[in-house]
């Protein structure tokens, strides 16, 4: 199960890297959100705080964009039956979870770092917490998006539904997120966000174990 | 591979596609599955192929002594069919490695060049599949369906798209395939027919 | 037949007790309200022990005692009317700390059998719970309903689990709307605006994203089948990560409603103290929407089962 997971993740990787369907729009998303947020907030000075608010809107929006990509490909282009032949339920998920999770700890990556970096005023008093938050942050979401893609692949209208369905079962993660990262931001003691670090993980336990249990009802017809 | 459809019937969104299906069909068996468009051929071909559970009844697989439960048919199966989609940014070989690599089966590249040749494609890896034509998509297809030696393979209109030379191959793997398995085919082309040693008639709802 | 006569009564009657019995205090309670104002007044019911005299200044002074059987002296302006019959009064008062009797302004009836327990900050306010809890209970139950016959769908594939999952829930939104509405108008009036961003207000608000998600969902798949196994799939997986707001939400936020972990002011509605009288009519009322729920829901299957009939005749 595992080796065709890879298999098929390898697959989304190669398939990405050689059409750029998500890649290219995804950091242009993401340049043009923080460039807009730049704009409106020329002479204003916020706390770090209301700057880390703005970071998670920031990434749940490219998420929204672009995650649903790896399932709604594959509907899309009639390719489901073909991958449905060739694997099982459960190493199609698992590759797809793969994929999504790469794309997501790399995008966050990209959108901390320029932050980090057109934001003067945003300083964070623990970098080591800040970032634990952010990769847990970064699974949950993408542990979050592939059944909910996988979901919505099925559906019409694909893209408006995708975060309609995606943000009540998001936001758990993203107000525990957005805790953990003021804590990070702010705070200078560790033990502060333990119980949101906590609460990120059991999350992810939780959402894929789910995931893993009816990910079958989803994927075949 | 034996095959047996016991009583098995299809609804869509509450109507009827077929009722009461059974047939039986035995190792090295060709088996042929007509009937008027629109009857449920291919529902019934992906109902076979375990790609859709049927509304009613059942179906059942043996392979060897042992049965096969429908979950865990996919390795057993090779399908191609005019509604299959292949990776089409991939070339050719890339794909046959793909599809070998997601199934666990080794492929060295002179294998690779091997089956190309086979169903007649060129072995040069320069154009992604999106660039064929359509009978050598069809070529594709067939190569997806049996390059991992399937006990069963399946078959929606095989010939669709195929010139001469490519009728002779698909006949040709049909043959070959009867050697190590059955075959089932959805179809209505005559010459297809004659390959088939039986047939069975979906009757849909009128 | 009958039990729809008897709902309807069962119902309406509940809901004209919870709006028409009158809320009475206690002299602890005039006395907890006399420590932060001097003018406030509550509404309180006492039992005549003494019937008293003329006082000083030209009122009339009478000792009595309330259902805690603590006494006090009480203050008229005037001599009270009927104060030769009466037993006991329903009255609008406060405490005067510095004469250390109960001045009454107003007499708002006799002694009342039935009244509910005076809740500092919420007086008469606190009656929305016969309405708004109810609702809000029958929001939550509903989900669980759907969610239910969603699993049972998945488990049998009869498109009639489905189908009850898919009404349970419409029954779920109707009862969230008014929970919420019930709830915000509310709000309002005791907290100063119509949404704070309470944990249950903001709990409420997600049970309605979902319920809204869960029908946007279902009307973008044309298969029956498909809309089915998705909506079911779907319904689980909010099921599963919605509790993880019971416990983010008031460690971001603190809690206005009763029963909230830092909920210091308005505590005694929900606690086990609640007044038995209360706690009979809120779960009478929980039983009649329980039925009312269940009653719509056999409708709505009938309703189905009809069209169904029709449909296939078209056939």
């Amino acid at each position: 199960m595992i080796r065709q997971a890879i298999a098929i993740f390898t697959k989304d990787l190669m398939s990405e890297l050689r059409t750029r369907y998500a890649i290219n729009a995804l950091l242009m998303f993401v340049v043009v959100t923080l460039a807009v947020i730049m704009f409106s907030l020329v002479g204003e000075s916020l706390s770090p705080g209301a700057l880390t608010g703005m970071l998670w809107v920031v990434m749940f929006f490219a998420a929204m964009s672009g995650l649903s990509r790896s399932f709604v490909a594959e509907e899309e282009r009639g390719t489901t039956m073909t991958l449905q032949l060739l694997a099982s339920p459960m190493s199609v998920y698992l590759g797809k979870l793969l994929f999504n999770l790469l794309l997501v700890v790399a995008l966050n990556i990209f959108i901390v770092l320029l932050f980090l970096l057109v934001m003067d005023q945003f300083t964070v008093a623990q970098p080591d917490l800040f970032w634990t938050v952010m990769l847990l942050g970064s699974v949950g979401i993408a542990a979050a998006t592939a059944i909910i893609a996988a979901i919505i692949a099925k559906a019409n209208t694909k893209g408006t539904l995708f975060p309609v369905l995606s943000f009540p079962v998001l936001l758990p993660l993203l107000m525990a997120g957005i805790a953990a990262t003021k804590v990070a931001v702010e705070e200078p003691v560790w033990d502060n966000a333990l119980p949101e670090l906590q609460m990120l993980a059991s999350y992810i336990v939780v959402v894929v174990t789910v995931s893993f249990l009816l990910f079958d009802f989803v994927w075949k017809d | 591979m034996h095959v047996a459809a016991e009583a098995v019937s299809k609804k869509f969104n509450r109507r009827q596609v077929f009722a009461d299906v059974s047939f039986e069909v035995a190792p090295g068996e060709v088996f042929g599955i007509t009937g008027r468009n629109g009857s449920g051929k291919s529902t019934l071909l992906r109902i076979i192929g375990g790609l859709l559970t049927p509304s009613g009844g059942r179906m059942r697989y043996r392979h060897g002594d042992a049965d096969v439960e429908a979950e865990k048919l996919y390795p057993h199966i090779g399908y191609a069919a005019p509604y299959l989609v292949l990776y089409e940014e991939f070339n050719a070989a890339e794909n046959l490695a793909l599809y070998a690599r997601i199934r666990g089966v080794g492929l060295t590249a002179g294998e690779i060049d091997g089956l190309l040749q086979r169903v007649g494609l060129p072995t040069d890896r320069r154009d992604p599949i999106r660039s064929f034509s359509s009978g050598m998509k069809q070529r594709m297809k067939l190569l997806f369906a049996i390059f991992h030696r399937p006990p069963l393979l399946l078959l929606d209109e095989p010939i669709s798209n195929l010139d001469s030379e490519g009728m002779a191959v698909v006949y040709d793997l049909v043959a070959e395939q009867r050697k190590r398995g059955s075959v089932i085919i959805a179809t209505n082309d005559a010459e297809d027919i004659q390959q088939c040693d039986r047939t069975f008639r979906v009757e849909g709802r009128a | 037949m009958w039990w729809k006569i008897l709902l309807f009564f069962w119902i309406a009657v509940l809901s004209a007790v919870a709006i028409v019995t009158p809320i009475a205090g206690t002299l602890g309670d005039l006395a907890g309200v006399a420590q932060w104002s001097e003018t406030k007044m509550i509404p309180m019911r006492f039992t005549v022990t003494d019937r008293g005299g003329a006082a000083d200044d030209g009122g009339w002074l009478l000792r009595g005692a309330d259902e805690d059987g603590r006494e006090a002296d009480f203050h008229f302006a005037t001599r009270p009317d009927g104060l030769d019959q009466a037993e006991g009064y329903l009255v609008l008062a406060r405490y005067d700390t510095e004469e250390h009797r109960v001045e009454v302004a107003e007499i708002l009836g006799d002694y009342p059998a039935f009244a509910f327990p005076f809740i500092p900050g919420l007086e008469e306010r606190a009656k929305i719970i016969f309405f708004h809890v109810p609702m809000s209970w029958m929001t939550v139950v509903a989900f669980l309903v759907s969610m239910w016959f969603g699993i049972q769908y998945l488990r049998k594939k009869d498109l009639e689990d489905d189908f009850r999952s898919a009404v349970s829930a419409g029954l779920g939104l109707l009862f969230c709307i008014l929970a919420t509405t019930t709830g915000s108008l509310w709000a309002k009036f005791n907290w100063g605006s119509f949404w704070n961003w309470d944990p249950r207000q903001t709990s409420i608000f997600v049970l309605l994203l979902v319920y809204g998600a869960y029908f946007a969902l279902r009307s973008a798949i044309e298969v029956d089948e498909k809309r089915a196994s998705l909506s079911a799939v779907y319904s689980i997986i909010a099921a599963a990560t919605v509790p993880f707001f019971i416990f983010i939400m008031p460690r971001i936020m603190p809690g206005l409603h009763p029963g909230s972990a830092d909920d210091t002011g308005s505590g005694p509605v929900f606690s086990s103290g609640m007044d038995a009288g209360m706690r009979v009519v809120l779960y009478s009322m929980l039983l009649g929407y329980l039925v009312l729920y269940a009653w719509l829901m056999r409708i709505q299957m009938r309703l189905h089962r009809i069209k169904l009939k029709r449909a296939d005749v078209a056939l």
